[in-house]
């Protein structure tokens, strides 16, 4: 009897868990090809910078997600998920597009979808026999979804259910992301010296006489805000405020909620605030050349404020889902949980506005419920959110378009492939409209993670981890000069240069 | 009928007006150059001449903003205080407040809360501006320099007021027609 590889194992195991769940998942997508009717709702549900390392969910110490390891029970749990880039433009956009950030070039803080590709998006890709609906807090994300603003059915402005903000962009709601720009990136904006003399000084003092007048109660840290364009909310108002905006869209209908939580600053309702004097220690790591100049004793601290955050965020997630399994939406819904990016808190650099591209940073979240689903299953091949536009277009019983990057999700209809290369690409220094020289590439394949940093320094440089064996990153094997590095080196630069050439066409 | 004939004559009310704008313009223009580098990296030529028209819609409608205060003065002070050496007075209140705005932009981004100890000394600082203005700007010297300065300012008029008016056009057709 042949020996089974264990490249042959994953694969029969895949293939077994796809037969198991094909009856159910096949009958969905035909009764969704049959009429409008029987379509599946679709739910896909972004928090802003949740990393996966930082969710009991995926095994972290600290009980962070108990919601969330609730609704896993009902769901497909993927293990290895990656974002498409490190901060929101770039990370929302391969969500948006499918593709990666060389291919939609919204790399930079605050950018673009290339125009000539922002016909090529997850609204036109889920047809038109649903309803769409958008909502995000971020500005950025924001800025996206105005790309293809004609594809979308309800649109709320990302000041929607806040309690305080100085957004005056949104005054010229045909020209939003012209208006935006111009009014609260620049004339006005708040955390810089804002370009208009007259006005923005006097916005700005209204502003915080409004804010010095707003209850914080039950938030003793303050009010969670976005920090580049001020708008202050209370957590449990966004997700009432989403939850009262399922319960009246026509079905089927797809909505793309994108939620600033728990993106910093880290501020949680008072029940969550100290909930982990645990003593926990960092793991050691050697300083990046990259670093910000935390201490280890303030990431240590600002970890912890996170994770309370995320705590509070979990809770209110499920009181989200319990409120619309009782409303019954759930019944004929695929809900998708996932985030843009995740969040860094070592080698002396906090945050993900880094050229790094380590595993807290790029590693984030993935469930995905399926309608009737009631067995938790999990995947363990690497998966990426350019993954989930040709996954959601076949659940919406669309063609896969061939513009994408990404590939049907395992267990939604795809295969488990562990030889195929799952890309992260940071570049926000770089222009978008030319080849990509000033960048971080990571390349993940299997076990093995490779990390391409160009334009830093005179010369470039790889690092190559094998996170299955070394999940902290801590030893670089390329001093070590492994034979497949030269082969994952050819394979990233060549990806990279085919993506260079694309653009420039 | 008394207050329309304390209305400067538009030669004069042209000079005050050129000294706010080139204030406000100027900031406004100042920012712009320094964010272009960062937008050139991702926006296109059609969308950063968007921001810019923008801009100069919002100048326009706060440099006629900052021109309503001294013009609120010639109307409602005595005719020999403001209406009579406007463009002197006008002037020199445009410098004082101009100049007060500047400071009072970069006090007021560092501030993250509000505090009425910004409030007040602004509104003082007014006052004393406006009485320094009616005082100084009848000395025949300090008169002649701001009248020199203000007629020199005209000229940036020839550029800036028709681009403010395309730009509130371009403004208006984005919103209405799209």
């Amino acid at each position: 009897m042949k020996k089974l590889s264990r490249r042959d194992f994953l694969k029969s195991a895949a293939m077994t868990s796809l037969a198991v769940m094909a009856p159910s998942y096949v009958k969905t997508l035909a009764d969704g090809l049959a009429g409008k009717s029987a379509l599946p709702n679709i739910i896909v549900l972004i928090f802003d910078a949740m990393s996966a390392r930082n969710l009991s969910l995926y095994g972290y110490a600290r009980r962070t997600s108990p919601n969330l390891e609730r609704f896993a029970e009902h769901a497909t749990v993927f293990h290895n998920h990656a974002s498409g880039g490190n901060f929101t433009t770039p990370g929302t956009a391969t969500i948006l597009t499918g593709t990666y950030p060389w291919t939609h070039r919204a790399i930079n803080q605050a950018g673009l979808i290339l125009r000539r590709r922002a016909g090529r998006n997850l609204f036109s890709a889920i047809g038109d026999r649903y309803t769409k609906f958008a909502f995000t807090q971020n500005l950025w994300a924001d800025y996206l979804l105005n790309q293809f603003e004609h594809q979308i059915d309800r649109h709320l402005l990302p000041t929607s259910f806040s309690v305080a903000d100085n957004s005056w962009g949104s005054v010229f709601a045909n020209d939003l992301n012209s208006s935006n720009r111009a009014l609260d990136d620049f004339l006005f904006q708040s955390d810089a010296r804002p370009a208009s003399l007259v006005f923005g000084p006097l916005e700005k003092q209204l502003f915080l006489h409004q804010l010095a007048r707003l209850s914080v109660k039950g938030y003793s840290r303050g009010l969670p805000h976005d920090v580049t364009n001020p708008k202050y909310f209370h957590l449990e108002d966004v997700f009432n405020g989403v939850n009262s905006q399922l319960g009246t869209l026509p079905t089927p209908f797809f909505s793309y909620i994108h939620l600033y939580a728990p993106h910093e600053p880290y501020r949680p309702r008072e029940e969550f605030e100290n909930i982990f004097k645990d003593g926990m220690k960092q793991v050691e790591k050697p300083e990046s050349p990259f670093a910000d100049g935390s201490t280890v004793q303030a990431l240590l601290n600002r970890r912890t404020n996170y994770d309370e955050y995320v705590a509070n965020v979990d809770f209110e997630f499920g009181k989200l889902i319990d409120s619309l399994a009782q409303k019954g939406i759930l019944d004929n819904s695929v809900v998708v949980v996932t985030s843009d990016h995740g969040q860094l808190f070592e080698r002396g650099v906090h945050g993900h506005t880094t050229p790094l591209l380590f595993d807290p940073v790029i590693h984030v979240p993935l469930l995905v419920s399926l309608p009737g689903q009631t067995a938790r299953r999990d995947v363990f091949t690497p998966t990426s959110n350019a993954d989930l536009l040709p996954t959601l277009a076949k659940i919406a019983g669309n063609e896969i378009p061939d513009w994408t990057e990404g590939r049907v999700l395992p267990t939604l209809g795809g295969e488990e492939d562990l030889e195929r290369p799952i890309f992260t690409v940071e570049a926000k220094s770089n222009q978008a409209f030319s080849p990509l020289t000033h960048a971080t590439v990571a390349m993940r394949k299997g076990n093995n993670k490779l990390i391409y940093y160009s334009g830093y320094t005179k010369e470039p440089w790889f690092e190559l981890y094998d996170v299955g064996a070394d999940p902290e990153e801590l030893t670089d094997l390329i001093p070590s000069g492994p034979v497949f590095a030269r082969v994952m080196k050819e394979e990233l630069l060549t990806s990279l240069n085919d993506a260079n050439v694309s653009v420039e066409n | 009928m008394g207050i329309f004939r304390k209305i400067p004559h538009w030669p004069a009310l042209a000079s005050v007006y050129a000294v706010l704008a080139v204030f406000v313009y100027g900031w406004t223009i100042y920012w712009f150059l320094w964010k272009l580098p960062s937008w050139i990296y991702y926006l296109t030529m059609p969308e950063i001449l968007t921001i810019a028209a923008y801009s100069a819609a919002v100048n326009f409608l706060e440099s006629l903003l900052l021109l309503s205060l001294p013009l609120f003065l010639s109307v409602f002070l005595p005719k020999s205080w403001v209406y009579e050496n406007f463009i002197s007075v006008g002037g020199f209140l445009g410098i004082m407040v101009g100049g007060f705005l500047l400071y009072f932009s970069s006090i007021s981004a560092a501030a993250d809360t509000f505090s009425y100890s910004l409030i007040w000394p602004a509104i003082l600082f007014l006052v004393i501006s406006i009485c320094l203005a009616i005082f100084l700007g009848r000395l025949r010297m300090i008169a002649q320099v701001v009248e020199t300065i203000a007629d020199r300012l005209k000229v940036f008029l020839y550029i800036l007021i028709p681009v403010s008016l395309l730009s509130i056009l371009l403004v208006a057709i984005r919103n209405l027609i799209r």
